[in-house]
């Protein structure tokens, strides 16, 4: 990781006393997210004992997964210093071609499944080139996107929620089946997921790229980085994982609705921010970004519980994204 | 000691021309292998030009270069960078990646150090990283985040990675701006290291001490032309100032016999204490029509003095007093209703860079020009035509962006913004910083004259000449407190020698005193 913690050198060796090992842990923004979570759950399973009970905890890690497999690719697409607004119209366009594939074309799922997901990388292949060629601010770009997207998967739906629906081997790999009746398998492709794109940011080559791009885009230019093709190729990713996320969505819930996914991508940047990635670029993480995605599935989760008004729940959602900008702007300033 | 005679590059009537303007014309000279040649010129003489020429970034109009006697063109500056060619710019912010390791930043590149080109192998990145730093005697950890450390160390990150990529020429642009003394001396006994093992540098700056001390021969350019290369032997200042402008730097300033200690008081500040800056209990007075010098290494606490003053950061104890009042300054807007103005050290901080040179003018005293709200747009022009005018700042006209100016006379717009709301106390921190001699002799003499019209002035500035030259009295600032009062009795009999004295002296005895 570029933060590297400072080893104590003593007599030219580097040795870390176990102190400063505890120390250098609790400083990091990772485990004040951890604590996040634990208090956050404490409160509600105080107010609500219902929240503890296995099957909740079962669907909050459900949802938290779905997201949060999106969420990865966002952090990697901002670390680089751009936005993605589209992702939410991406994730519906996957199931909803590969279904409309399977119940008018007559299509085998698996095909219809293949060319539902290549969907992905294509519309964030789109953006990536508009970004990078017209230098329009990719706020922007992906905002008319998000829109252009949306609109195709209601043209192709025809508006209305369709369940094509069979459950076999493939929908219980993506998203249906639960491993040891529990744990359901969205969480497991999070997990899995989770540990590739760890790997990649902070052992990779790329991700020393997707670093220096979003730290200093100049600099990493002047010194020969292609800056463009890494930004494209987290377009890309962003694009991909989406249309994933959508097709685990299908497998689960068994059908799909063209409106489906609206307000991911805010969620999406949400649960990064609160997992230490700047808005400004050049700065984020991977673990932050998998445990931020829990604390926003389990607040949302926490408040239906309670039987909080729904729509009092987008105000929290947004009031936690404050807080969390605010306790990064204020850790960068205090470095 | 390498004193090879061979030439490493030669540029032989080397001619750029942009649209109408001729940046070079015809530019000859050479640089010799292992050697630490200088390169002066006022601001336009075409020393930037000549330098994204060498490194690729543009391509002659006319003229050739040759490497080690070979003829070379280059299309991109990557081949320059492939021949060994590096150039470590005046503004580092582009060059470097705050967010990464000291070690990523010397890698940085598409192809740092790997296990199967796809890992990166951070291990043998940071060894190297260390065994460069340590040859060249520099203290830096490669694995903390080069965010952390200050400024000063961002240069020698840059050399480093040059040193890295195998540079055989390296030039630096305007490399000592913004770095203490001790920094200074710090780069140049790196620069010396290299030299030794036949490492060549051109070393582009305006600060001729500077360039005395360093260069074993410098080239002079002059409105695009060569002037002439000269051996670093007897050379002074004055000399050089003189071949580069026509002026010598310091002299045909008069003056003033006066002494200020009758004066009224203008300013007064009482044990100004603030512990999160390292201000330990300032006072000070000041006189009317004084200027009064704060001498001291970068770091001192001298631009947290003025800032205090300013309405920058507010004091934890201490007060001021202006014209005998007391007054509590909080924010700037109150520092400049009481009649004090502030040039900023940086003066990107103060620069709209999306806004023209008459609105950068007049921002300070635009409420003054408008009635109502609409700005009077005969007052306006007529404002800042007068320090146009006042101030001789070239541009093709007021209207022209901030961006298209010359540092220099960016400079002279910042204080024109000043100076336009007719101050009684002018806080100066380093207004001569980053710009030609020309310049420098322009803003000096502004100041002068300002004083002699009754302003006070306090005035911040690194360079020890200038400041002998220019100030009525002297603190020396360390570390947050005043050390030593110099009154002008002493100031005439002192050089910048003893003023480095004065700043050992005080080290060497905190050192035995521990």
């Amino acid at each position: 990781m570029p933060f590297e913690e400072n080893d104590k050198v003593q007599n030219g060796k580097s040795t870390q006393h176990l102190n400063v090992i505890f120390i250098n842990i609790f400083k990091k923004r990772e485990t004040g997210v951890l604590l996040a979570i634990l208090i956050i759950g404490l409160f509600f399973s105080i107010t609500t004992p219902m929240f503890l009970e296995l099957s909740n905890l079962v669907s909050i890690l459900r949802q938290a997964s779905i997201i949060g497999i999106m969420t990865l690719s966002v952090t990697f697409l901002m670390i680089s210093g751009e936005f993605d607004l589209s992702i939410g119209s991406t994730f519906a366009n996957a199931p909803v071609i590969a279904v409309e594939l399977m119940i008018k074309g007559g299509y085998p799922m698996g095909v219809a499944f293949l060319i539902g997901f290549l969907v992905g990388p294509v519309f964030g292949f789109i953006n990536g080139m508009m970004v990078t060629k017209t230098k329009v601010p990719s706020f922007i770009a992906t905002l008319g996107t998000m829109m252009i997207y949306r609109g195709t998967a209601l043209v192709i739906s025809g508006g209305w929620p369709k369940s094509p629906y069979v459950t076999n081997i493939l929908t219980l790999v993506l998203g249906e089946g639960k491993l040891f009746n529990y744990i359901p398998v969205p969480a497991l492709w999070f997990v899995g997921i989770t540990i590739i794109m760890w790997a990649i940011l902070e052992k990779t080559i790329f991700g020393f790229k997707i670093f220096a791009t979003g730290g200093n885009l100049e600099a990493a230019k002047l010194s020969g980085i292609k800056t463009d093709n890494v930004k494209i190729t987290n377009f890309v990713l962003t694009g991909l994982f989406s249309a994933f996320a959508g097709l685990v969505t299908l497998c689960y819930i068994g059908q799909v609705a063209p409106t489906m996914g609206a307000g991911y991508e805010l969620e999406a940047i949400a649960s990064t921010v609160i997992g230490g990635t700047a808005l400004s670029g050049g700065i984020g993480s991977i673990l932050g970004a998998f445990l931020g995605s829990f604390i926003l599935a389990e607040i949302r989760n926490g408040l239906v519980m309670k039987m909080v008004d729904p729509y009092i729940h987008r105000g929290v959602i947004g009031a936690v994204i404050i807080a969390a900008a605010i306790i990064n702007i204020q850790v960068v300033r205090k470095k | 000691m390498n004193n090879g005679k061979d030439e490493f590059i030669r540029f032989s009537g080397i001619v750029k021309n942009f649209g109408g303007v001729h940046a070079l014309k015809g530019v000859s000279f050479s640089v010799n292998k292992g050697e630490i040649h200088g390169l002066i010129g006022e601001n336009g003489a075409g020393k930037s030009t000549l330098i994204k020429v060498c490194t690729g970034i543009f391509r002659p109009d006319a003229g050739e270069i040759f490497l080690e006697g070979k003829s070379v063109e280059f299309l991109f500056p990557s081949e320059a960078e492939d021949r060994g060619l590096r150039v470590v710019h005046q503004d580092l912010t582009k060059s470097l990646c705050m967010n990464m390791s000291v070690a990523d930043n010397i890698f940085l590149g598409p192809h740092p150090s790997t296990y199967l080109r796809i890992f990166l192998n951070n291990k043998y990145m940071h060894q190297r990283a260390k065994e460069i730093l340590g040859i060249l005697g520099i203290e830096l950890d490669p694995k903390k985040t080069l965010g952390e450390y200050p400024q000063a160390m961002h240069q020698l990150v840059l050399i480093s990675r040059a040193i890295y990529r195998k540079a055989k020429f390296i030039i630096l642009d305007e490399p000592t701006s913004s770095l203490s003394q001790n920094e200074v001396e710090t780069l140049f006994s790196v620069m010396r290291k290299l030299k030794d093992e036949g490492t060549t540098f051109m070393f582009v700056s305006h600060r001729l001490s500077e360039v005395l001390e360093i260069c074993d021969t410098i080239t002079v350019l002059k409105d695009g032309e060569y002037i002439d290369t000269f051996e670093n032997k007897n050379l002074t200042i004055d000399f050089l100032s003189k071949t580069m402008t026509g002026k010598k730097e310091l002299t045909k300033i008069v003056k003033k016999e006066k002494y200020f200690e009758k004066e009224e008081i203008v300013l007064e500040v009482k044990g100004l204490s603030n512990h999160k800056l390292g201000l330990k209990n300032i006072s000070l007075k000041l006189h009317r029509g004084e200027i009064l010098g704060l001498a001291g290494l970068m770091g001192s606490g001298r631009t947290e003095i003025l800032a205090s003053l300013f309405g920058i950061y507010p004091p934890e104890s201490g007060e001021i007093f202006i014209e005998g009042k007391r007054v509590k300054i909080s924010k700037p807007k109150f520092a400049i209703d009481q009649g004090v103005g502030f040039i900023n050290e940086d003066r990107s901080l103060a620069l709209f860079y999306n806004l023209n040179i008459s609105d950068n003018i007049t921002a300070v005293v635009i409420d003054d020009l408008a009635k109502g709200g609409w700005i009077n747009k005969i007052k306006y022009s007529r404002l800042s035509n007068r320090f146009k005018d006042e101030f001789s700042i070239i541009a093709p006209s007021l209207k022209a962006p901030m961006t298209s100016l010359s540092g220099g006379n960016q400079q002279k717009v910042v204080i024109s913004r000043w100076l336009a709301s007719g101050p009684k106390i002018l806080l100066c921190d380093e207004p001569t910083r980053g710009v030609d001699v020309g310049v420098k002799f322009d803003i000096r003499k502004k100041i002068l004259n300002l004083a002699e019209n009754g302003v006070s002035v306090i005035y911040v500035s690194s360079d020890f000449d200038e400041l002998l030259h220019i100030a009525d009295r002297i603190l020396l600032i360390i570390e947050g407190e005043i050390i030593k009062d110099f009154n002008k009795s002493e100031i005439e009999k002192m050089s910048s020698f003893d003023l480095n004295n004065e700043v050992n002296f005080y080290y060497a005895h905190k050192r035995s005193d521990k």
